[in-house]
């Protein structure tokens, strides 16, 4: 029996909707608005995610780009702005370092502790070093093995970031010729002149013979050449342009080591690991400072809507409700009437309840309708055939289906109230 | 028995400021099977009667009984109960619901009361009223005497036992008139009754018993 009336009313309901067009296409436009300005706005801010995921992956590819071209302009910068050199000892012959990529004359290991010691201020990095070109019998190629203990602090500087580390004993690291061309796994084990390493790392190509080349312990290195406390070059790194050029240094040096000479040369490889570097991070800033402006430019957005959409559903609740107002007035005497025939008040409520509840439902579905289709449009342009699927959320789309004719109900309460409780002795008496 | 009992009924409204006694002490007593007639100039208080009398309109002093039973002393959903089971209303304006089909307005008072077969009770007084070929028709598509029988037809869908019309012939021509007058009749000859109000003398005369009204009291 309930059954029965219910679906009665929600008939006669959806008949007055046709027979009083002019109210009900008032009240459906005024639903369809809302919920067309809530699909697009919780639609657009989607499009606006997908775009933004699309802008950011743009900008990383671009970033990449742009630390690779940056990168060589800072090698070029870093060449340019300081220098490097090797010191030897006087008796080495340049023909001989030259010809066979390694000095054969030795000197003491503490010559590098006297000019860490020395108060010298236009170097920065020091590095001894026991460097020896060696068949490498195991793999039957020959090879540069250096031992290094690192770099060694100047005393009287600021701590700065060392630019080489040390080799600790048992340990290699290989250049990446010597890695590619044997497979040696990092963490694996080699054999090199009866001794076993750990491969500790391998550098990637360098285009230099440092890819050819091996560094071990300075220590092991020593016991290895049979050259106890003995090195036989110290690097130099980063000598410092802006105070001194390389004379300066030559005499600097030769007078804190007096049996030593001076060459230089530029090493691509630490340029270039410092220039990576710096070209990386600048790149990562640029994707950051993109990210940190779609972020904002999405708040914005977010608080537009937040603003704008509460008038919006304020305005249209408030029309639609002063609509079902009109709509009672009009029909007193079918309240009356209803009265007459015995309808129960809540029976009179449902009426016009139901009434709103197809407003909303009808609004709902054309207001969506409207969204999609300016939603659509609106990402066609900057998506494509994926615009759709970019711009609709289901669960959304759900809740606005589910939710509208709720909120209609809600502001047609009043209208119905005041239908439930007018006198239809004042309706059905006509003077 | 008496299906109406209106005892000492008043009712005034103040209208500018002054008060108009619209009922002064009305009784009447409806029998069952009885056509009553409540005859008056326009202004005495003919609809006021009807609507105090059919549980619309309370009035502020005196009682209405239907079946014994005191209509004031229920709730308003109550005396809606009451109105659904035993009073069908006929107005002049017939009142019938713009949107609905004739045979949907037949049946409208469905909703307050549901019985079993109401749908062939509803096609049954659309033959009975001559309105068969007009039951998909909306009102608007209907002449006068067809819109005031089908009112008819549904203030009878629930079967009531008392019919209140107020000035049924009113909107009617002499031959309409006469059908409903004699719908009403027929009416009466099966148990049920009716309380006509009406300032028109010729309709009166169907009447089995003629009340006049003035100035909201009755005397006959
Ligand atoms: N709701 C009302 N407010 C004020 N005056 C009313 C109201 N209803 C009826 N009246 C007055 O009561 C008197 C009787 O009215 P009514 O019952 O309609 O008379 P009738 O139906 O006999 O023409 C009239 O003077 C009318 O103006
Ligand atoms: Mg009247």
């Amino acid at each position: 029996m309930q059954k029965y009336i219910v679906i009665t009313i929600g008939y006669f309901a959806l008949k007055e909707l046709l027979h009083r067009r002019l109210n009900f296409f008032l009240s459906l436009f005024s639903v369809a608005l809302a919920t067309g300005c809530l699909v697009c706005a919780v639609g657009f801010l989607r499009l606006f995610d997908v775009e933004t995921e699309r802008i950011i992956a743009g900008k990383e590819r671009e970033a990449k780009n742009l630390a690779d071209s940056l990168q060589e302009e800072y090698r070029i910068i870093g060449t340019k702005m300081g220098f490097n050199i090797l010191i030897l000892p006087v008796r080495q012959h340049l023909e001989e370092l030259y010809a066979e990529d390694y000095a054969s004359q030795c000197m003491p290991e503490w010559y590098v502790d006297t000019l860490a010691h020395s108060g010298i201020i236009t170097i920065q990095h020091l590095l001894p070093m026991l460097q020896r070109k060696v068949k490498w019998t195991e793999t039957r190629r020959t090879i540069i093995l250096v031992g290094t203990r690192g770099e060694v602090p100047l005393l009287h500087a600021d701590a700065k970031k060392p630019i080489a580390e040390p080799v600790p004993p048992g340990k290699i690291i290989l250049g990446s010729e010597l890695c590619a061309g044997l497979r040696f796994p990092v963490g694996g084990r080699v054999q090199l002149l009866g001794r076993q390493f750990t491969v500790m790392r391998c550098y990637d190509e360098r285009g230099t013979k440092d890819d050819i080349t091996a560094w071990i312990n300075l220590r092991e290195a020593q016991e290895m050449f049979n050259k106890k406390g003995l090195i036989n070059g110290i690097m130099a790194l980063e000598c410092n342009c802006a105070m001194a050029n390389v004379a300066l240094v030559r005499q600097e040096i030769s007078r804190v080591l007096p049996g030593t000479q001076i060459i230089e040369f530029s090493s691509k490889a630490l340029t270039r690991a410092e220039s990576r570097a710096r070209a990386a991070a600048f790149a990562r800033q640029s994707v950051d400072n993109e990210k940190q402006n779609r972020i904002r430019l999405r708040a914005e957005k977010e608080r537009f809507y937040s603003v704008l959409l509460p008038v919006i559903l304020i305005a249209c609740s408030l029309w639609v409700c002063l609509l079902a107002f009109a709509n009672v007035w009009d029909r007193r005497a079918e309240i009356g009437i209803f009265r007459a025939l015995g309808y129960r008040s809540a029976t009179v409520v449902t009426i016009f309840l139901m009434r709103a509840f197809f407003i909303g439902l009808a609004g709902a579905c054309t207001g969506i309708g409207a969204g999609m289709i300016a939603g659509i449009a609106q990402g066609l342009h900057v998506f494509g055939n994926g615009s759709a699927k970019a711009f609709v959320d289901p669960v959304v789309l759900f809740l606005i289906v589910l939710g509208t004719p709720m909120l209609s109900a809600l502001a047609c309460w009043l209208p119905s109230i005041a239908a439930v409780n007018q006198d239809p002795a004042a309706a059905l008496r006509k003077e | 028995m008496n299906v109406l009992e209106i005892s000492g009924v008043s009712k005034r409204f103040s209208k500018n400021g002054r008060q108009i006694a619209a009922l002064d002490g009305v009784s009447l007593a409806i029998e069952k099977g009885t056509f009553a007639a409540v005859r008056g100039p326009s202004g005495c208080g003919k609809s006021t009667l009807l609507l105090v009398a059919g549980g619309l309109l309370r009035p502020d002093a005196g009682n209405i009984r239907i079946n014994g039973k005191d209509l004031y002393s229920l709730n308003a959903e109550q005396r809606a109960l009451v109105r659904a089971r035993s009073v069908g209303f006929v107005f002049q304006e017939y009142y019938l619901i713009p949107y609905l089909t004739i045979r949907e307005n037949i049946l409208s008072p469905a909703l307050s009361i549901f019985a079993q077969e109401q749908g062939r009770r509803a096609d049954e007084l659309l033959q009975r009223f001559a309105l068969s070929e007009r039951g998909r028709h909306l009102p608007s598509e209907l002449s006068a005497g067809e819109r005031q029988r089908a009112a008819l037809a549904r203030a009878m869908l629930n079967r009531p036992e008392l019919i209140l019309a107020d000035e049924p012939t009113g909107n009617l021509d002499e031959g309409n008139a006469r059908i409903v007058l004699g719908c009403l009749r027929e009416f009466t000859s099966s148990g049920g009754s009716v309380v006509l109000v009406t300032h028109d003398e010729r309709a009166a005369g169907a009447a089995d018993r003629t009340v006049r009204m003035e100035h909201g009291k009755t005397a006959d």
